[in-house]
Formats: structure tokens, C-alpha cells, sequence
């Protein structure tokens, strides 16, 4: 057939990112996106929503991307989103803190992470004091991550937990690869010395 | 073990800590996921033109609203059909003159009460 004849066929174009693919990126990520969300802004109904918005975005936006792009899209938006978190934050304190202030005493600071620390009867059942020595050194670490300034914990987080290489860190973070690799470094170090001082050796 | 390892061991105990969220907030990352799936259109069905490889026209409008397309096809095969039917009906004026200076009036022309008027006013004065 010469190459010049035209037959129509109508297809599905090959690239993009199916509902199926996407609800099983979604639910493989989800949990580390809240705890992530939790580790930056230390509120869990806060984090619920960052994620809900970062999800919803994604899925509006980018949902016609190839699946293999989601990923490190995803931590963008998730990073994105963050970040709005603490401006509206900052803007809604500027008009809420003084009025406050004047009502009640100091805010108390939460602990989102004893929220974490659920532990389900069949696991305690299992091996009690194994189980409760492992969710302190998760606690420890997760402790350690929230302390992290935020630049290491964005980088130890994308690069080591979600996995991404040092070029897509980068580019997520929106800085370049030698300072991912110094960030991520400095992490390591600091949750090092801070189980350490715990005295928890992974 | 370089820095890397020790970093990955540390994010795999981390993985520990989502294993044991609790209920409620599943329950809204359920949601959530649910939501963002409702928003995400199906990627759009293309016609591509086989040896034009530059040359794709999205469907994707037609393929998220089915029923359109067919509702669409039956109005423009209606449409067609009436314009195709006021045309025969109104017949070409010219041949229609052409029709009546040659003595060879069509039958519908004494079915036209305009026509009648105009032989009357046209009948010469006696």
C-alpha cells in the first residue's frame, strides 16, 4: 500500500496515564503523602486536606500524563501545596494572632506524631515488646525528620522514601543536583546523630 | 555501608510508621483518592490518519459525550433532507419564464392563484 493512503483508525493514544493506572499510583502513594504532610506542618487535618488538594490537582491537570510521570509530578504538586499551606497560614495568623492572643493563653503544640503511634490488636497480639521497640524507633526517626529543616527533610524524603534519582529530586525541588546530595547527606547525619542520642541503632 | 544504604534503611523503617495509620485518616485518604479519580477525564480516543503521521484529531469531546454524536449525525442528515426538499419545490424562476414564453405552461402554474393576478393585471385594457 502506498504510503500516502489515508485510512482512519481510531485508537487510544498509547502515552497516557489510565484512570486504573492513576487510582493505583494514588493508592500506593497516599500514605506517604500524609506523612510527609505531617512531618511539614505538624496537624493532621491540615495534612488530610494537602493531600486531598495535591490528588486532586494531579488527577485535574497532569491526569493525561504518562504514568510514568506521576511520580515525581505528584511530589511537585505535593511540595507546591505545602508551601500554599504555610502562606495562607501565615497571612490568616497575621489577622487572627493578635485578636487571639487576647482570649486565651499560649497554644499548645501537638504532637502529631503520638496520633501515629495506633497500634492494631492483632499486631500487639503478635510479639507486644518487639512491636512496641519498633514503633519507637519509627517515632525516633519520624521525630527526627520533623526537626529536619525543611529543605533536608524535602530531599531525604523525595530521594530515599519516594525513591526519586538525584535529577528528579532536583528538579522537584527546583534547585540543583549538588545541593540535593548536600541536603540529603546532611539529613542522613542529623537522624543519625538524633537516634543516637536516643540510644537506637538501625 | 555508604551514606545512600543507610539512608534507604532509614526510610524503609519509616514505612513501618504508614502501616499503622489509623481508620479515620484512611478513611479520608480513601476519600481523596475517590475524588481526585472523579476529576480525571479518560485519556481521548484519537483518529489518526495512517501515513500522515503529523496529522491526529482529538475525539476526546465526542468520546466523553456518546450520545452526542449520533444525536448530532440524525440532526444534519435532517437538516440536509429539508434543504434538499425546499429546493425542489421552489423550481428555478428562469426556466419557469422560459417555460411560459415558449406556450409550454407547467401545471402548477394554473395551481398559482399569483399567477392568475398576473394575467390579470397584464390583460391589456379594452
Amino acid at each position: 500500500m502506498c504510503q500516502n493512503d489515508a485510512v482512519p483508525i481510531v485508537n487510544r493514544s498509547p502515552q497516557l496515564a489510565t484512570s486504573s493506572e492513576l487510582s493505583a499510583f494514588l493508592r500506593e502513594v497516599e500514605r506517604r503523602a500524609f506523612k510527609q504532610a505531617v512531618f511539614a506542618v505538624r496537624d493532621n487535618e491540615a495534612a488530610l486536606d494537602i493531600v486531598q488538594d495535591a490528588m486532586l490537582k494531579l488527577s485535574e491537570k497532569y491526569g493525561d500524563r504518562p504514568a510514568e510521570e506521576l511520580p515525581p509530578l505528584f511530589q511537585r504538586i505535593l511540595q507546591n501545596t505545602i508551601r500554599d499551606h504555610f502562606r495562607r497560614q501565615k497571612i490568616r495568623n497575621f489577622w487572627t494572632m493578635p485578636l487571639s492572643s487576647l482570649f486565651t493563653g499560649e497554644h499548645e503544640d501537638d504532637d502529631p506524631l503520638e496520633a501515629l503511634e495506633v497500634e492494631s490488636d492483632a499486631q500487639r497480639a503478635h510479639d507486644p515488646a518487639r512491636h512496641l521497640e519498633s514503633m519507637q524507633t519509627v517515632a525516633f526517626i519520624e521525630q527526627a525528620i520533623a526537626k529536619l529543616p525543611t529543605r533536608q527533610r524535602e530531599a531525604f524524603l523525595l530521594r530515599y522514601w519516594e525513591n526519586l534519582d538525584v535529577a528528579e529530586t532536583a528538579a522537584v525541588m527546583g534547585c540543583s543536583e549538588g545541593s540535593v546530595k548536600t541536603h540529603c547527606s546532611r539529613a542522613v547525619h542529623a537522624i543519625e546523630a538524633a537516634l543516637k542520642e536516643k540510644g537506637v541503632e538501625l | 555501608m555508604n551514606e545512600q544504604e543507610r539512608g534507604r534503611r532509614i526510610a524503609r523503617a519509616l514505612n513501618q510508621g504508614t502501616a499503622s495509620l489509623d481508620d479515620a485518616v484512611l478513611a479520608r485518604l480513601k476519600v481523596a483518592r475517590e475524588t481526585a479519580l472523579e476529576a480525571h477525564h479518560a485519556p481521548e480516543a484519537e483518529l489518526v490518519l495512517a501515513g500522515h503521521h503529523g496529522l491526529r484529531i482529538r475525539l476526546g469531546f465526542w468520546h466523553r459525550h456518546p450520545v452526542l454524536l449520533p444525536l448530532s449525525l440524525l440532526a444534519g442528515l435532517l437538516l440536509a433532507f429539508a434543504l434538499y426538499w425546499q429546493s425542489t419545490q421552489l423550481g428555478d424562476p428562469d426556466e419557469f419564464d422560459a417555460d411560459i414564453l415558449a406556450d409550454d405552461l407547467p401545471i402548477q402554474a394554473y395551481l398559482d392563484k399569483d399567477f392568475d393576478e398576473w394575467l390579470q393585471d397584464t390583460r391589456p385594457q379594452e
